[in-house]
Formats: C-alpha cells, structure tokens, sequence
C-alpha cells in the first residue's frame, strides 16, 4: 500500500520548515498570551474547543506525533496546518499530514491527503447556552498516502466553562467512500469525544484530559481512547503542548500514542483594516 | 452516518442560529503587527508582569460584586485586597490573566463590556510596547501611536469614542458612586492601577536613554507600591485623569489618552452598576450595556477638549489623583480617617451643551465652579521610594 518517497518527503518537510520558518519571523508576532487556552483538534487531544482564531490572526502549527498500535503498526506523523481568521468569528485552515507508516519492516512517508476545513463559532458562552461552533472538512485524496477517497467530515463543538475548569464536547461523522483511505487523518465515521481542562493562570498551562470512542469505517471495532495532555505558553505568541492516548478497549486504538508541538499567532499587517 | 440521522444533524444545526440571535458573539479580533510588540514586556518585565496582575484584580472585582459572595464587603476589603497586594502583585504572572477564568459569571453576563476592556488594554500595552522599543525614533513611534489608535477605532464594535465623555455619565446616575462609598479600600487600588496605568507612559517619553528610561519606569512602579505600603491613605482619591497624570503623552496623543480615560470612566461605571442594589441582578446586563452604548458614542454627553484638559485642576489637582509619575510630588491632602472623607460626590462641567441629555437633571449647572474636591491638608511626606530614585527633587 505505501510506497517510499524518502527524499521526496524530506524535501516536502525542509519546505514546510523553511515556510514556517518564514512565517514566524517576516510577520511580527502578535496577540495571544493566553492562546495556551485555545484548543486545537489535536493539540494535544482530539478535542478542540469552540472558538476559532481571533478575526485578522495566522497560527501556524508543527506538531509531531507517534502511535504504537495495537498489532504492532506504528505510524509517525508531522502534520503542519495553518488557521486563519479570515471573518469574525470563523476561520479557515488548511493541514498537510505527512505521515510515516510501518508495517512489515519498513517505513513509507508520504504525504498523507490534504484537509481543508472551516469553523464557525455561533455565539459566546452564555449563563443558558454553551458556546457552539460547527465544522466542515474536506479531505483530499493528494500525495503517496493519500488514498483514492475525497471526503466531507462534519462536527459540532461545545465548550461551557466553571471558572478555571471547562468541558468540550465534540461530535463529528464523515462521509464519502470507505476505501483505501489515507493512514493518517482520514475521518473516521464518526467520533464523539468529551474533555475537561484546567487553567494554572499563574503559570500560563492548561492541563486537559479527554475520553474519546470513534470508529474508522463501517463495521471496524470501536476505539474507545482515553488522553491526557497539556498546553503552556512559552512566549507570548508561542505555544508548546505534549499529550499522550492509549486505548480503554482490546479490540482497537492505540498502545500508546504520543504527541507534541508547537504553535505560532502572528498576523500579517497588511490584511489588517488599517494596514500600511 | 446514516443518512436519517444527518438529517437529523443538519436540522437541528438549521434551528440553532435562531435561538442564538440574543446571544454574544465571541467578536475577538488581533491586534495590529509590528516588530515593537512585546517589547514592553521585554525591556521592562516589572511593568509588563504588574500590569498582568492588574487584569485579575479588575476580572476579581467584578465576578465579586456580581455573583455577591457571603460577605463581600469582607471578601473584596480584606481577602481579595490582601492577595493582590501581599501576593499577586508582587510575584504576577509572566503573561496575560485568562480573565474569563477569573470572571466566569460576569463574563457570560456582559461579553461585549469584557472585550471592549480588553481592546483598550490592548491599545494601552501596544503603546507601551512602541515607546519602549529603542529601535524606533520619537518621531516613528508618535507615527505607529496614531497607526494603531487608528486601527483600534476601526473596531466600532469595541471602540471606545475618542471624544471625552461627560463625567456625569460616571458620577451622576442614579447608581453611581455606590462602589467607591461601600468598598473604599478596593476602589482606591482600582484608582491606583489606572494612575500607573496613565502615568507609565511619562517617563517612556522623558528619557532620553534607555537608562532613564529604566530609572523613570523604576520610579513610577516605586511610587505606585508606596501608595501599597500606606493603603489606603496614599490611594488617589478621585478617578487618575490621563490629562493630568500624563500631560506629556496626552498632549502628544490626545486621541489615545481620551479613550483611556473613556476606559477608565467605563471601569468604574460597571463598578458602580454591579454593587449599587438600586441595579436588579435581572437588570444588570441592560443597563451595563446602556452605559457601554453611551462610552461609544462620540456625538453625545462629550466634554469639549480644553474642558478635558482642565478637568485635573477642577477634579482637585493632580495631587488627589495619586501625584505625578515623574518628577516632582505634588502634595496629597492626607486624610486622617482613611478614604471614608474622601469626596464622594464631584460637580464637572457640563457636557456638549448642545445635545440633550437625557440625565441633564444630575448635572452641575453650567458654569457652576466646581466644588472642592477635599478639605486642604498638610502636604504629605515625599514617598521613600521616589526619593531614592531622586533625591535632589524631592520637595519637602
């Protein structure tokens, strides 16, 4: 199924450096400080919270992952993705998984499909309502491991928060051809995922752990997947988080999955309405 | 998925933007790039990190008075005053307060005020961050000040009109001055974060070193911790006017130091609106918004600019309003029996006469002089730190 690009992909990742790279010094950094609260999929659980980026920022993300699944496959992941906010209150992004798969030996990196994908939040917390967003991705069959499939996953988010202790919901299906799908983020059927996290303000960390149950494709075991991770705020506009997933059940999920990254909010004065 | 339960999914995704149209929408919006950002934080971290703490003790306050503890009096004077000054201040954090952690009830009563705050604080803490920057020339940083007071008042939604508003707005409604009277100490804290808040920007623009610069800034933190160490008698004792406390900058940016007096004022009208019971708990979230619909309008209940600028003198001087930041010590009137003697009720010019006002009834005459402030007092001993800082200008 997977084929070796090896030099190919370390080119395709010397780039993706290069112009995160570029992005992170040619544009002055900007806002945050307390992006350390503001959940990503994926960064460092499933879970994403139901805010976007603020109107007019850029956060470019450069994580790594790695999961030891259960049979012995083990997959090595870098997943660069880009946010914008490019209306109140929504944003765009776009993630190029580049994924490196082992299954009899050797290992095959490749990129992994495109996903581009919005998010609208609908309202702010309210004393009735929790916030609430919703989602739309579009994955692509593009690169070695990108599979043949193109698919439309959908979401609803929730978050309400107590003070310093907040909980997200999230809830999402994806539809499209089941076949010969992309090793790494290629939508799962559907996938359900309930987290709490918790502000250390005094030191800029928040603490997270989720409960997640997924299935892959139809008639594939059920992930049930426990994680636990942290985001801290290691400059104003940067942001540095590590979790770790391992599977409740026998039949499917990880060993052990570990993830950490980096997460940059700058923004580029030029889109800005009174840019010179 | 199965199509029924798509559906399903998508019907109810189709119902929800209606019942959400009463709801805040998040609205956040990023500040303006530039190279200069953070350099506050960098070339002077026992600013930067105060100002930090500062968001937790305005985000404190009013979670306090809105969700009314047992014993606020008790919670705010003594628990709450205590942990800032004996603790959070003193070591603050690095970066910015999660003040929605902070203020979790009053942020889902009044989204819109706690964003409006938090833009203007941002305003503040960009311009910090333009005159700290030792790579740019006073002429560029004057230029990047208008820059990005433009592009603060291009967010209507949260911009604060850069008019001076009418101080009746503040002091003449029929909730107004309740927090200041029933939680003296708090207020004067509150008083004394806006007067570094302003004052800050003067010894940025005095220096002419970096040196100086780090010496003046040395000294105003000085100064604002010794109005600690007397607490409560050193506290301002009338709301810090950018005009007076930072002349130098008001002058230079009088579009900047208007908005913050705008802030200032919206500060302790919500203040006021969330401790004064004449307020019903139900009735809170309108008439803080009333307030906010009035702070953003710039044709109405405006002072005109001179009114603005003479309003220190009218207030009482710079001395009541915490002293000047650099420089020289104006004497304070000290008052013998803590704040519970400090003027309560202050008569300012009238605003644009040529709008009506819908609270015209509150308002001091035009023309009437205003009254004094406080009863003259013996001048105050020059404050210890600042006497380190400059010894040869002390005024004894």
């Amino acid at each position: 199924m997977f084929i070796r690009h090896t030099s190919a992909i370390r080119r395709t990742l010397g780039r993706v450096a290069l112009a995160g790279g570029l992005l992170t010094t040619l544009h002055q950094p900007l806002a945050a400080q307390i992006d350390y609260r503001n959940l990503d999929d994926d960064r460092p659980v499933l879970t994403e919270d139901a805010y976007p980026v603020e109107r007019h920022a850029f956060e470019f993300l450069l994580p790594y992952a790695f999961e030891d699944e259960r049979g012995g496959g083990r997959l090595h992941a870098f997943i660069p993705e880009i946010e914008h906010g490019i209306i109140r209150n929504g944003q765009v992004g776009l993630k190029a998984p580049i994924a490196g798969a082992r299954g009899t030996g050797e290992t095959d990196w490749g990129l992994a499909g495109l996903r581009v994908f919005g998010l609208y939040n609908l309202n702010s917390e309210s004393r009735a309502l929790p916030a609430l967003s919703a989602r739309a991705d579009l994955l692509l069959p593009v690169g070695s491991l990108g599979g043949d499939a193109t698919r439309v996953s959908l979401k609803a988010i929730a978050t309400r928060g107590w003070g310093r202790t907040r909980v997200h919901a999230n809830a999402a299906w994806t539809l499209g051809d089941e076949n010969n799908l992309a090793p790494l983020e290629p939508g799962h059927r559907w996938s359900y995922s309930l987290a709490a996290d918790r502000t250390l303000f005094r030191q800029s960390l928040l603490l997270i752990g989720e409960v997640a149950t997924r299935r892959a494709v139809k008639r594939a075991p059920i992930e049930v997947n426990a994680a636990v991770g942290a985001r801290y705020q290691w400059t104003p506009t940067t942001v540095l988080d590590v979790g770790v997933r391992r599977r409740l059940r026998e039949a499917a999920g990880p060993d052990l999955a570990i993830t950490f990254g980096l997460s940059h909010a700058f923004a580029v004065s030029w889109l800005m309405p009174a840019g010179r | 998925m199965p199509t029924g339960r798509f559906r399903l999914v998508l019907g109810i995704l189709m119902l929800v933007p209606g019942s959400l149209s009463s709801q805040d929408q998040r609205n956040e919006q990023f500040y303006y790039p530039g190279s200069f950002n953070w350099q506050f934080l960098r070339q002077y971290p026992e600013g930067g990190r105060l100002f930090n703490a500062f968001d937790y003790g305005h985000a404190v306050l009013y979670e306090k008075l809105y969700t009314r503890p047992r014993d606020l009096k008790r919670e705010l004077e003594d628990r709450q005053f205590d942990y800032l000054t004996r603790d959070l201040l003193v070591r603050p954090p690095r970066f910015a307060v999660v003040e929605e952690a902070i203020e979790p009830a009053y942020a889902k009563l009044a989204w819109r005020a706690k964003l409006m705050f938090d833009w203007a604080h941002m305003l503040h803490r960009q311009i910090y961050d333009i005159y700290a920057d030792p790579r740019l020339d006073r002429a560029r940083q004057d230029s990047l000040i208008e820059r990005v007071t433009d592009y603060y008042l291009s967010n209507r939604r949260l911009a604060f009109a850069a008019r001076p508003k009418s101080m009746a707005l503040m002091d003449d409604q029929y909730y107004s001055q309740v927090f200041r009277r029933d939680y003296p100490k708090f207020n004067g804290l509150i008083w004394a974060y806006h007067w570094l808040q302003v004052g800050l920007y003067e010894p940025l623009i005095e220096g002419r070193s970096p040196a100086e610069r780090k010496a003046g800034v040395q000294a105003a933190i000085a100064r604002f911790w010794s109005m600690m160490e007397a607490a409560p008698t050193r506290f301002p004792k009338v709301m810090p006017m950018t005009s007076a406390v930072a002349p130098q900058f008001s002058a230079a940016h009088p579009r900047a130091a208007v908005i913050f007096d705008n802030l200032h004022m919206t500060h302790d009208i919500i203040s006021d609106i969330l401790a004064a019971d004449t307020v019903p708990a139900g009735r809170k979230r309108m008439v803080i918004y009333a307030a906010l619909d009035q702070m953003q309008d710039s044709t109405r209940d405006v002072m005109t600019m001179d009114e603005w600028r003479n309003m220190g003198e009218l207030m009482g001087g710079l001395g009541v309003m915490g002293g000047p930041a650099t420089g020289l010590l104006s004497p304070q009137p000290i008052d013998h029996q803590g704040m519970d003697a400090m003027p309560m009720k202050m008569h300012h010019p009238s605003a644009d006469s040529t709008r009506s006002d819908p609270h015209g009834g509150h308002r001091a005459p035009s023309g009437e002089q205003p009254r004094a402030p406080s009863t003259p007092a013996p001048p105050q001993p020059p404050d210890s730190a600042s006497q380190h800082h400059h010894p040869q200008r002390m005024r004894q």
